[in-house]
């Protein structure tokens, strides 16, 4: 019997007579270029495409180099699924080698995508091809934020609510339904004048690991910190929804 | 004589060793429950069932039910289980038949502390799902995913709190679980949180060189006395992500299909679960930070695949697959190890013979083909072969009093008087998918290549149990009430 099942698991291993099945077709125009007159018009052409989510455009506008990490159209198809929706952009005035554009988007903020801003400056170095232009995939991001001042009025507005023990008005004024940090409560009904600070970037270490954790590490780049120095010490974290500041949490 | 049998023992045993590594046949492990190395030291992103069906109160939803988080004790405080937080869950849907995904449901999480001065999960009596007394809470984001881009459907839901035990969440279902189904932008419902485990399967005796408890006589090895089959997962809780969709919402018309025999009439579905590439441990005993783009490490579409088709030195690549990149996995599926194993194990049974494609490259399973490519779900032409569970949005719901747990088998095993709507054509909660797949494996159905295998015993092979330990709810999420701690119901513990 020992040797019936060793002669059992050889034939499992040894396969069948012809493992050689067909393999699904590639996605179509993977190995496609389409470059463009000038870098400009590349850029042009690309985010109109993006526009009306027709990834096999912009797909076939990217440069070899960016093809290392797509491996075909429906890869780059999958992830420009989920990067924001354009609702318009504007060419800027570049130089031969690299295009800017600035592109709006419907703001917001989620753990799937992060910060949806506003508006963005995008900057794609491009490549010579056949007498053309293609674009590397992921160009340099600027984040166009909103003033400072802003913040500081909306923590303001936001510690005076929660003061004044207005949930409701205070969610208005968040990020998100739940703060990320401690609870608030030590501001209910504290009386006293609101005073805040200057705005400060987000300083990266454990206290704001978990808004990493959901927004990812950009998180660092586009949140800020307000210190609420009267009357009671906080230290609010806001995130820039649109042309606001919006609390997101407490350090 | 004792020493042959000794010889013997111990030569099944050397090979035991081996067959113990590769997820041991029997087609019945639990159905995607820590089946590959890397995903079994990763709880919370194992994915182990995924069910399909149409709603039997509103035909015009179809039910999508994805769990996570393999054998979990009830009484496994004090922080008890949870969603992770730097994973991402997902379920897709192909609905044109390409085996790509046209829609794809997105989930994270986010666990927060009322009081992190407490070691406590509960500081008091818990009445509502956001109690002030309940310390740690975990609420979620859900995002559709398709054509025209990304857009949020919910934010901030809760979860339901653990069901702790009779002091701490004495009401559990009406209180606590019942009021965090919430309704989608778009239509439809979502919940997600604890539930009982509805799979069922001996798991005790099935990895035990391949036993079925009903046929041990016919076993190869002793013991000799039949007896029935012990629940492996009775007991047991889960953590289920569950939609109720319009079907208008996914099928590839954008209408409710009415004809059974169309391309159109079908999606596919499939769940996962992702991390991100990078992953930075804190030296400050904080939470790691993660970056980077999201890698799956778990999937799952038809039950049993990865669990006992895939040989263990594929299992993490399958993981890390897309079914429309299944092929490379076909020599092994059509070429089911555990048909193989059975065929020496039970010496009564005659398996069709194996090898995955005849000379001229025609798949010698076509039984097994069928299910790949969604035959059963009635679409004639089929669809290209992949683990999709792959359901028909035209056909009927069977009435509850025509239910059988095989399926399209039918309650007598031969195809007679079976569930249209039942696995393989999607998969209900209570579909016996290890007796279904166990026949179908050895070819003991109606689809096998070789008639003379549709026979018995291996057409009425079973591991003996045929129905979960604990009653389904008759209302969406479905997946039953999870046990709570203090009960202390260890699984499988029913065990003589």
């Amino acid at each position: 019997m020992f040797l019936v099942l060793l002669a059992v698991l050889a034939l499992t291993a040894c396969g069948s007579d012809d493992d050689t099945a067909p393999r699904p077709q590639s996605a179509a125009l993977d190995g496609t270029y389409t470059p463009a007159p000038s870098l400009e018009n590349g850029v042009q052409q690309f985010l109109e495409a993006e526009q009306r989510n027709d990834r096999l455009v912009s797909f076939a506008l990217l440069a070899p180099s960016a093809r290392t990490e797509y491996a075909d159209a429906v890869s780059w198809a999958d992830e420009r699924q989920q990067t924001p929706a354009i609702t318009t952009f504007r060419l800027e005035d570049s130089d031969d080698e690299r295009q800017s554009a600035i592109v709006e988007h419907r703001p917001g903020l989620d753990p799937f995508v992060g910060l949806t801003p506003a508006r963005e400056r995008l900057t794609w170095r491009g490549e010579r091809f056949e007498g053309g232009w293609l674009l590397e995939a992921e160009p340099e991001r600027t984040l166009l934020l909103p003033p400072d001042d802003r913040a500081r009025a909306a923590v303001t507005m936001w510690a005076e609510a929660v003061q004044a023990c207005d949930r409701d008005r205070a969610r208005t004024l968040q990020a998100v339904e739940t703060l990320f940090g401690s609870p608030t409560a030590q501001l209910c009904r504290v009386p006293g004048n609101v005073v805040v600070a200057p705005l400060q970037t987000l300083v990266d270490g454990p206290a704001t690991t978990d808004i990493v954790g959901q927004y990812g590490p950009d998180a660092l780049s586009w949140a800020r910190s307000v210190a609420i120095s009267a009357p009671v010490a906080l230290t609010v974290v806001v995130a820039p929804i649109g042309d606001e500041w919006k609390v997101l949490g407490l350090l | 004589m004792r020493r042959t049998r000794w010889m013997k023992a111990a030569g099944v045993l050397a090979v035991s060793v081996g067959l113990a590594a590769t997820a041991l046949p029997g087609t019945a492990g639990a159905s995607s429950h820590r089946e590959a190395p890397l995903i079994s030291r990763d709880q919370v992103a194992d994915n182990t069932d995924v069910y399909v069906f149409k709603d039997a109160t509103d035909p015009t939803k179809l039910n999508v039910i994805a769990n996570y988080i393999p054998f979990e004790i009830p009484q496994g405080g004090p922080n008890f289980y949870g969603f992770g937080d730097d994973v991402k869950y997902s379920i897709h849907i192909d609905n044109n038949g390409d085996v790509d995904d046209d829609i794809t449901y997105n989930f994270r999480f986010r666990t927060t502390y009322n009081n992190p001065d407490t070691f406590l999960y509960n500081t008091g009596v818990l009445t509502t799902p956001n109690d002030a007394d309940r310390n740690v809470r975990q609420s979620y984001s859900v995002e559709r995913v398709d054509a025209g881009g990304s857009r949020m459907l919910a934010t901030d839901v809760p979860t339901p709190p653990t069901n702790v035990g009779v002091r701490s969440t004495p009401t559990y279902e009406s209180a606590l679980a019942a009021p965090t189904v919430t309704s989608l932008a778009g239509g439809g419902s979502v919940f997600a949180g604890p539930r009982q485990d509805p799979f069922f399967v001996d798991t005790g005796s099935v990895f035990d060189l391949l036993g079925l408890r009903p046929l041990n006589s016919n076993h190869l090895i002793t013991p000799p006395t039949d007896s029935v089959g012990v629940d492996g997962l009775g007991g047991a809780n889960v953590h289920t992500i569950a939609l109720q969709l319009p079907i208008t919402a996914i099928s590839q018309a954008g209408n409710v299909p009415t004809t059974v025999d169309s391309a159109a009439s079908v999606v596919g579905v499939y769940a996962s679960s992702s991390r991100q590439r990078v992953k930075v441990l804190s030296v400050a005993g904080g939470a790691p930070r993660t970056s980077g783009r999201w890698v799956q490490v778990s999937r799952l579409g038809i039950p049993l695949v990865n669990e006992v088709l895939i040989p263990i030195g594929k299992k993490d690549l399958w993981n890390a697959s897309d079914p429309k990149d299944d092929a490379q996995f076909f020599a092994n599926i059509l070429n089911p190890e555990p048909a193989i194993l059975a065929d020496a194990l039970y010496p009564a049974l005659q398996t069709p013979p194996q090898g995955g494609f005849d000379g001229s490259g025609t798949p010698r399973r076509t039984d097994i083909v069928a299910v790949l490519s969604g035959a059963a779900t009635g679409v004639m032409a089929g669809f290209p072969p992949a683990d999709l569970l792959r359901v028909n949005l035209a056909t009927p719901v069977s009435s509850s009093g025509s239910f059988t747990r095989l399926g399209f088998l039918g309650a007598a095993g031969d195809g007679s008087n079976g569930n249209a709507d039942g696995f393989p054509n999607g998969r209900r909660l209570g579909d016996d998918v290890t007796d279904t797949l166990l026949r179908l494996l050895v070819g003991g159905t109606a689809l096998t290549p070789t008639p003379a295998s549709n026979a018995f015993p291996n057409n009425a092979l079973t591991d003996g149990v045929d129905e979960d330990d604990r009653a389904n709810l008759g209302v969406f999420p479905y997946v039953g009430t999870p046990f709570n701690g203090y009960n202390q119901e260890v699984p499988g513990s029913s065990a003589p």
